[in-house]
């Protein structure tokens, strides 16, 4: 049993705007081994963006805060961490991608020194050697011409090669953990597949544990191990990607996978999940998916725990009534 | 058999660059080059590509909201759109339609919903004044929304809801062909759903034709009859789509298709087949075939002579040296 690099325990991050108090991740646990990929899927406002960078620390306060949980980085809590601490783990033992490359990176300074920069804070190489290392980095990323694009600014590199920058950037102090923040989203189908392409054959060489964010279950699919999956702030089901993508449990997840077209076969029709995501404060008790559920009982007034079925993790009631 | 509702011929759209001196000479972004197709009656065609591709300026360019080129012919029902005068053309948009992609950009936020579908029936004259409140009422139970919503403002409501209001917009004019410029692309997958089977519903019971663009090969394989794929201004392939996706032919719809990462594992697990570099800037396309520079199957002829378009298969085209 290998131990994890990452725990994150019973975590709540708050936003708090006026009056309104609005729990966008609300008790969400999980735990993702070294050398693993952890998927977490998610529609927009299920809080999994928010998770990631409560995991960084980067929550802006106010109007966000921390209230509550545990992230146990390598067996320490990092909510316990001073924010010079921090600094030291950012970009170092734990690094992160974002969705849009553009707006990543800075765009008066060329790729090499923005590389180089966090090699030679984190390192302490010289600034000869720090280029020198960013250009293996580029090279491993697959960038055509490295020596090259050490000296051109962001813009003149297209979005795939920008987010291949990132990667490189991201790997520069060879973390242990790697978050990636919907890295592909912006990106067409065959950028996408060169970039999940590197992202699993760099996992396979560095074995870095990555945390990777995404709506699409597709893309999960391709590159996790393990899923969580969360709505409203809230993880609902959770367990071996294999387990999920063919035998949902969970209403929602099965949702989500029947609202999905399919690509090859024959066509089935869609069952969309009816209405719409309703936003955080709006429930404030009971199950938070009861609204659009096809099998509500009256029992989802109270909130169903994340219940053990097999080796995942399950909050609904309707398990619960098959375990008895 | 029924016939062709739109028929596009050789349409070229070039926007021009200004680099800023008025001597210099003007360049031009050939964005659609040759492009043909037509739909029939009722049918859904799918048109699909990558960004740059010009799929959406194809589909603005029938409906000139971009003006195509001299020679390029967009006829609808027999006859040259692009021979009409301006009071043919607002005749013209009752027939046509276009639903865009960010519902939040296409509604007019200080108008409330009764207004903005008020608004299109009295600009083209449908029904009496003291009538249209009702109408409007009337298109929004058709898209599925309550009759309250009139007198609320977009800001309101959700991604899905607004795309709904587009769509009953849309419909007011009680169009023939609309066209769907990515009409699902920013919503999350549930609610995607919801409008696709919402506008196969629509499509049943108005017959409706759809020209519908986007780059998401599963929604196209899900709601269209027919698929044509475009690279950099071109058609590249065009066919049925149980016939597209069963049995593509040219090596770009593969690599397309190859790339998609799917949630069932049906194929094994094979080496699949990965495009190298990006698309090629619009506005230098390599000479002879465009997709040269990424094909894995590229010959020296492909950069002396473009490939024409080839019917191995009745019905369906596809432009490539090594069909």
């Amino acid at each position: 049993m290998s131990t994890p690099v990452l725990e994150v325990n019973n975590l709540k991050t708050y936003f708090f705007l006026g009056e309104n108090v609005i729990p966008a991740v609300d008790s969400v646990g999980f735990s993702v081994n070294y050398g693993e990929t952890l998927g977490i899927v998610g529609e927009s406002g299920s809080g999994k963006s928010v998770t990631a960078l409560s995991i960084m620390r980067l929550i802006p306060n106010p109007p966000g805060k921390i209230v509550g949980g545990q992230i146990l980085f390598e067996g320490e809590d990092l909510l316990q961490k001073t924010e010079e601490e921090m600094r030291k783990i950012r970009g170092n033992k734990i690094s992160m991608i974002f969705q849009e490359p553009m707006t990543s990176l800075n765009p008066v300074y060329t790729v090499g020194s923005q590389i180089a920069e966090a090699i030679i804070l984190h390192q302490g190489l010289s600034k000869k050697d720090a280029l020198k290392k960013s250009e293996q980095l580029l090279e491993m990323c697959k960038v055509s011409l490295p020596k090259k694009r050490l000296n051109q600014y962001p813009h003149e590199l297209s979005g795939g090669m920008r987010q291949r920058v990132m990667i490189a950037m991201a790997l520069a102090c060879d973390p242990l953990l790697l978050i990636a923040d919907e890295p592909t989203t912006a990106l067409d189908v065959t950028v996408q597949a060169q970039i999940l392409e590197l992202m699993k054959d760099l996992q396979r060489k560095t074995g870095t544990a990555v945390l990777f964010i995404t709506h699409d279950l597709g893309v999960i699919n391709e590159i996790a191990d393990k899923v969580v999956v969360m709505y409203c702030g809230r993880v609902v089901e959770c367990g071996k990607k294999e387990d999920i993508l063919k035998s949902p449990e969970h209403p929602y997840t099965k949702g989500l996978l029947n609202s999905i077209p399919v690509i090859d076969g024959p066509k089935k029709p869609l069952r969309p999940i009816r209405g719409v995501v309703p936003s955080p404060n709006e429930i404030s008790h009971g199950c938070r998916f009861r609204s659009r559920c096809d099998y509500v009982m009256d029992k989802c007034e109270k909130e169903p725990p994340l219940m053990n079925i097999g080796d995942r993790l399950v909050r609904c009631w309707l398990v619960h009534n098959f375990e008895k | 058999m029924s016939k062709d509702l739109l028929k596009v011929e050789d349409l070229r759209v070039y926007y021009p660059i200004k680099d800023g001196f008025p001597w210099s000479r003007s360049r031009y972004i050939k964005a659609v080059e040759g492009v043909a197709f037509e739909i029939k009656e009722g049918e859904t065609l799918g048109l699909v590509g990558e960004s740059g591709c010009g799929k959406s300026t194809t589909g603005r360019a029938i409906l000139r909201l971009v003006e195509p080129q001299k020679g390029s012919k967009i006829f609808f029902e027999d006859q040259n759109i692009l021979e009409y005068d301006k009071r043919k053309m607002i005749h013209f948009r009752k027939k046509v339609q276009i639903i865009f992609q960010d519902p939040y950009g296409s509604l007019n936020p200080r108008m409330t919903l009764g207004d903005t579908l008020e608004e299109v029936l009295a600009v083209h004259g449908k029904g009496q004044p003291h009538e249209r409140r009702k109408q409007a009422a009337k298109l929004l139970d058709v898209v599925g929304l309550p009759k309250q919503c009139l007198s609320r403002y977009p800001h309101e409501f959700s991604g899905g809801q607004r795309q709904r209001v587009v769509i009953a917009r849309a419909l007011a004019v009680e169009p023939k062909l609309i066209i769907c410029d990515e009409p699902v692309s920013a919503l999350d997958v549930s609610v995607q759903a919801q409008i696709i089977n919402l506008l196969e519903e629509l499509q049943r019971e108005y017959k409706l034709t759809y020209l519908f663009i986007s780059h998401d090969m599963a929604v196209v394989r899900h709601i269209s009859t027919k698929v044509a794929v475009m690279y950099l201004g071109k058609i590249f392939e065009i066919a049925t789509t149980d016939e597209l996706f069963d049995n593509p032919l040219h090596p770009y719809t593969r690599a397309l298709l190859a790339a998609i990462p799917k949630i069932t594992d049906k194929r094994k697990k094979e080496k699949r087949m990965l495009l190298e570099g990006d698309v090629p800037s619009p506005l230098s396309p390599p000479t002879g075939c465009r997709f040269r520079t990424r094909c894995p199957l590229v010959e020296d002829i492909c950069a002396e002579r473009e490939p024409g378009i080839k019917e191995p298969i009745p019905g369906h085209f596809v432009a490539c040296h090594f069909v």
